[in-house]
């Protein structure tokens, strides 16, 4: 199964979730989970190397770093993959190599915030991976949900983006999960996570 | 962990090998060192070490900063660039370029190309540490220029 994570605009959290998914189904759902790092920042990459480095425990799956103009070299070998593969793409969508990936994808995960600019890119991104497989199951998770904040924008976006995929319920922004690494996850890290993400396995099974 | 998985990583394993062979071969074609008798060996074996032909590294900040900084246009604030992606923008949020407490530059287009080729040559674990390293260098490198404009209140 290839769950990507992706939105045309960065700094939305797209690797943070990814690794927290990748925490979630490997040490709450004991899941076999790979993480294919190919964001251009690839951070997920370097905070694995730094939890190597910091941690002498044994890590629950393995991050590779991979360029998305190398993917057709793997796209063979993801399919039918009954394990999880989750792939963090760049925060962009100008870019040839992108299409093999979303077409492949069986599920997208695409986190966003209320903001106007966000919710323009995450649209774009969204109505990209339509305009490629009308039937592509997308996933949009509220990012760093802050519960004192009246959003305006919410009822709206959450209508338009209802009409491409499946609006979760927000991801509450809270500190604990500024200290994610990629081999333990605590428990309120999981309490935070923990109804988005088993609402989207539930789906996803 | 599946075989699936397995398969994959070996596959990664082996695009890993094959892409620090062709990295060999381009660096040798790109500079041409001045001892030839030290590049025959190179050319014939792809698995040379690169690092015994490569002149000594170029200062990457050279290509970024100099056109905006040396050539100011008339009415037009001499406040140096350093260029990168939007995106890679993002990584740089958190780390304030600035001097005496002011932002001294802004950054726009495309460094992230330099900064993954020098990652995967040099193997740098944190490629933070390498931005940090090039912003301090380039405020160092212009110190005087960065005064002035603060001496003259530009920015």
């Amino acid at each position: 199964m290839r769950i990507v994570f992706g939105n045309q605009k960065g700094g939305v959290g797209k690797s943070t979730l990814c690794i927290m998914l990748a925490n979630y189904a490997t040490l709450v759902k004991k899941r076999a989970v790979l993480i294919m790092d190919m964001d251009f920042q690839k951070s997920i990459d370097e905070r694995r190397q730094e939890d190597n480095d910091d941690s002498k425990v044994t890590m629950p799956y393995e991050v590779l770093p991979i360029e998305t103009t190398d993917y057709p070299h793997y796209a063979e070998q993801l399919k039918n993959v009954d394990d999880i593969i989750m792939i963090d793409l760049p925060g962009k969508i100008d870019d040839e190599s992108l299409i093999p990936i979303l077409q492949d994808a069986d599920y997208v995960i695409c986190p966003f915030d209320y903001e106007k600019s966000v919710f323009s890119s995450t649209v774009t991104f969204a109505r990209l991976v339509k305009y490629f497989d009308k039937n592509k199951q997308i996933f949009f998770v509220p990012n760093r949900f802050k519960q004192s904040i009246n959003y305006d924008l919410k009822g709206k976006v959450d209508a338009e983006l209802s009409k491409l995929g499946t609006v979760t319920k927000p991801i509450t922004d809270r500190v604990t999960l500024k200290r994610i690494n990629t081999f333990e996850i605590n428990e309120e890290q999981k309490r935070v996570v923990e109804e988005v993400f088993d609402f989207i396995f539930n789906t996803i099974k | 962990m599946s075989n699936s998985i397995k398969d994959i990583i070996k596959t990664f394993k082996t695009r890993q090998d094959e892409q620090i062979d062709e990295s060999a071969v381009e660096e040798v074609k790109m500079e041409p060192p001045t001892k030839t008798e030290v590049v025959q060996p190179v050319l014939e074996t792809k698995k040379q070490p690169v690092a015994k032909v490569v002149k000594e590294p170029k200062k990457k900040m050279d290509k970024v900063v100099s056109t905006e900084s040396e050539k100011p246009k008339a009415n037009q604030e001499i406040l140096p660039k350093i260029s990168l992606s939007d995106e890679f923008f993002n990584t740089l949020a958190g780390q304030e370029f600035v001097y005496e407490d002011r932002r001294i530059a802004y950054i726009e287009t495309d460094l992230y190309e330099i900064f993954m080729s020098v990652k995967r040559k040099k193997k740098l674990k944190n490629i933070s540490v390498l931005i940090n390293a090039i912003l301090n260098q380039f405020v160092e490198d212009n110190k005087e220029d960065i005064k002035q404009i603060l001496t003259n209140n530009r920015l």
